[in-house]
């Protein structure tokens, strides 16, 4: 009798998941979501077979909308988070999640496209996210801030992407969580309670007596302050996800990680920054990354109907001479960069200095 | 409001490069275009053997593919019967058996059901409706209660005689469905003229489907249609929106969709035409070919003035 052939060749990650963006009601937002959409439907693996929700505060209406349910993407309106940080409007997913179906909740900024599959790095035992680049507050305030909350310092330390410094708490970025069903709805609870609280003591007069003196300028990361006060509080574990599942794509990025460590990239987080003038996605200085980005580019200007203009076309003689000046302006940018990680390396290297 | 069944979609291919074009088409078509069926596990069952190069772009697409034997059978139609056998369809689901030549263009949802199987009849028949009723009589069937009209000629005849490549089978369906079709397959194949049993997997379908009892209703062609046909010569009035877009050998260079003979089809399959390319990395338009190449025909004329300088 022959040799039975048969078989699956690639099996689908056994976690189910659900993919899901918070954005606002405005065509720039609605658009990064629609390149998110047709990321995930065309290069995000299982996860392409999975659902997808977009979150909009305040509804959307439109051709978007339409584009949208086209490629599988449930459009669900909701209400802003009674908050003045629009970055807590996230927490609408994870209210949602925690109230529906099954799957673990891959929660993503909507300023970011996925080129692989991230199902297959959920944790169904802990929460899964990158580490922040940099903590808004030192180890001092976080002791002092945990202290008012009533939160106990955790033993584990975190080491941030950026400074590559340890820091007493679990400080993510929040573009991109792998939350497991069951961490839901206690995160979503703790995680609004405290955003309140830090724009509370955030908003407090000098001298008030709200707690401690919170630097203005961490304003600006409330939610992520706020995510980690959630996780302190509740207690859900964490595992920090790899650079490639939240790639920054920038220089910086890899001169601190290494570009072995980058791949496989899995999701990219562009940021609003990264769009040129005509909605798109700017090229990255990774180049590696560049297929890929012009492939979502370029499948989005179909979905929309539109003309596209490539980043590189070439021959052409405007483009020609920005590939001549190239490699001049990479150099530059390499010296910058491997000048403002020189520090960290130095100071993440096993080695005590004298061995060096 | 009625839970709306969930659609298992499998399509069987050949371990050929043209084949699995078709596939990663169909594939890309369903996650771009499908709506509520954009999500929907899609199943890519490979004859035989599957070279490694389809794995990855099939996978991005979150297409599971498996490899499966030949079915037993002297017709290769007859392998699309492995689809009713390897994708699990849980409960309250439905199997979309899709031919690979086929691209969904729109949800596919409203013309699921999960109380009775669902195919568009054929353009035509490969028998008369007296040499119908001789094979009836062979088999030991009794005719179906109407008569099926034919789509393209508008002939009627006494059996479901529907394309067998678009099918869509409630769970609870499949089993039985493959085991007669299966024994009408093997009790054929030979059995009869060459000139009919080139269709033999729908020949055999249809008595199947009398032989069961399994309820069955005749979708419109908006959900197979032909593309290359020409509806001036229709028996059906022409359809709705198109959901299932049945393109053949219908096909450009490139394997894409040619513009169909249908005119209010022909923006939407330049724009899944546009996706397809864009999914692909095709070049957007033959002028960045052609600009790449002064590109290479530059750096060649560069090279050899290089090297006539160092000579000198």
């Amino acid at each position: 009798m022959a040799d039975d052939i048969s078989g699956v060749v690639n099996a689908r990650p056994g976690q189910e998941a659900v993919t899901a963006c918070v954005s606002e009601n405005a065509d720039s937002w609605s658009r990064m979501v629609l390149m998110l959409a047709v990321s995930v439907r065309n290069l995000g693996g299982s996860l392409a077979a999975s659902p997808l929700r977009t979150y909009f505060v305040r509804g959307l209406a439109g051709p978007h909308r339409e584009l949208l349910e086209q490629l599988g993407a449930e459009v669900v309106d909701v209400d802003p988070f009674p908050s003045p940080i629009p970055h807590a409007n996230k927490l609408r997913m994870f209210q949602d999640h925690a109230a529906r179906g099954p799957g673990t909740l891959i929660a993503l900024d909507s300023d970011i496209v996925v080129l692989g599959d991230l199902a297959a790095e959920i944790n169904p035992d802990a929460l899964r996210g990158l580490s922040g680049g940099f903590s808004p507050f030192d180890d001092e305030l976080w002791g002092t801030w945990l202290e008012a909350r009533g939160l106990s310092r955790p033993s584990a330390r975190f080491r941030m992407q950026r400074t590559g410094r340890l820091v007493p708490v679990p400080y993510l970025c929040s573009g991109v969580l792998l939350v497991p069903k069951k961490f839901c709805k206690a995160l979503a609870d703790s995680w609004a309670a405290q955003v309140l609280a830090l724009v509370e003591a955030f908003d407090a007069p000098p001298g008030s007596g709200a707690g401690p003196a919170l630097p203005p300028d961490a304003r600006f990361f409330t939610d992520q302050l706020a995510l980690t006060c959630a996780l302190v509080e509740t207690g859900i574990p964490v595992d920090p996800l790899p650079v490639g599942c939240n790639f920054r794509p920038g220089l910086d990025h890899l001169g601190l990680t290494g570009i072995g460590h980058v791949h496989p990239l899995k999701a990219v987080h562009y940021h609003r920054w990264g769009l040129r003038a005509d909605g798109f996605i700017k090229p990255a200085q990774f180049l590696p990354l560049n297929a890929d980005l012009e492939r979502v580019n370029r499948l989005t200007a179909a979905h929309l109907g539109v003309p596209y203009r490539p980043v590189l076309r070439p021959g052409s003689p405007t483009d020609m001479a920005g590939l001549r000046r190239a490699p001049a302006a990479i150099g530059r940018r390499a010296v910058v960069a491997v000048r403002r990680t020189a520090p960290v390396l130095r100071e993440r290297s096993p080695w005590p200095r004298s061995a060096r | 409001m009625a839970k709306q069944p969930l659609p298992t979609i499998a399509c069987v291919a050949e371990d050929r490069t043209e084949w699995f074009n078709r596939v990663f088409t169909l594939a890309t078509s369903v996650r771009n275009l499908g709506g509520r069926t954009a999500s929907a596990p899609l199943h890519a069952l490979f004859v035989g053997s599957m070279d490694g190069l389809y794995e990855v772009p099939l996978a991005s697409l979150g297409v599971v593919s498996s490899i499966v034997e030949p079915w037993p059978c002297t017709k290769p139609q007859a392998n699309k019967l492995r689809m009713l056998e390897s994708p699990e369809v849980g409960p309250g689901g439905v199997l979309v058996a899709l031919d690979c030549d086929v691209v969904v263009l729109r949800d596919l949802t409203d013309g699921l059901s999960t109380s009775a199987i669902r195919a568009t009849a054929a353009w035509e028949s490969p028998m008369s409706p007296q040499r119908w009723h001789q094979l009836l009589d062979d088999v030991d069937l009794r005719p179906a209660p109407g008569p099926w009209t034919m789509i393209g000629t508008g002939e009627q005849v006494p059996v479901p005689y529907v394309n067998s490549g678009v099918l869509f089978i409630p769970a609870e369906m499949v089993d039985p469905l493959r085991e007669s079709w299966a024994g009408y397959i093997k009790r054929l194949d030979g059995a009869r003229p060459d000139r009919e049993l080139v269709f033999l997997d729908q020949i055999a379908l249809a008595l199947a489907l009398l032989d069961t009892g399994l309820p069955v209703e005749a979708l419109g062609q908006e959900w197979n249609f032909h593309t290359k046909k020409d509806l001036e010569t229709a028996a059906a009035p022409p359809p709705g929106p198109v959901h299932i877009a049945h393109y053949h050998r219908w096909v450009d260079q490139d394997g894409l969709p040619k513009p169909p003979r249908y005119a209010p089809l022909v923006p939407e399959i330049e724009r899944l035409n546009a996706i397809i390319a864009a999914r692909r990395g095709m070049a957007p338009n033959p002028s960045a070919a052609a600009s790449l190449e002064a590109v290479v025909q530059r750096a060649a004329k560069m090279v050899q003035r290089g090297g006539r300088a160092v000579r000198r």
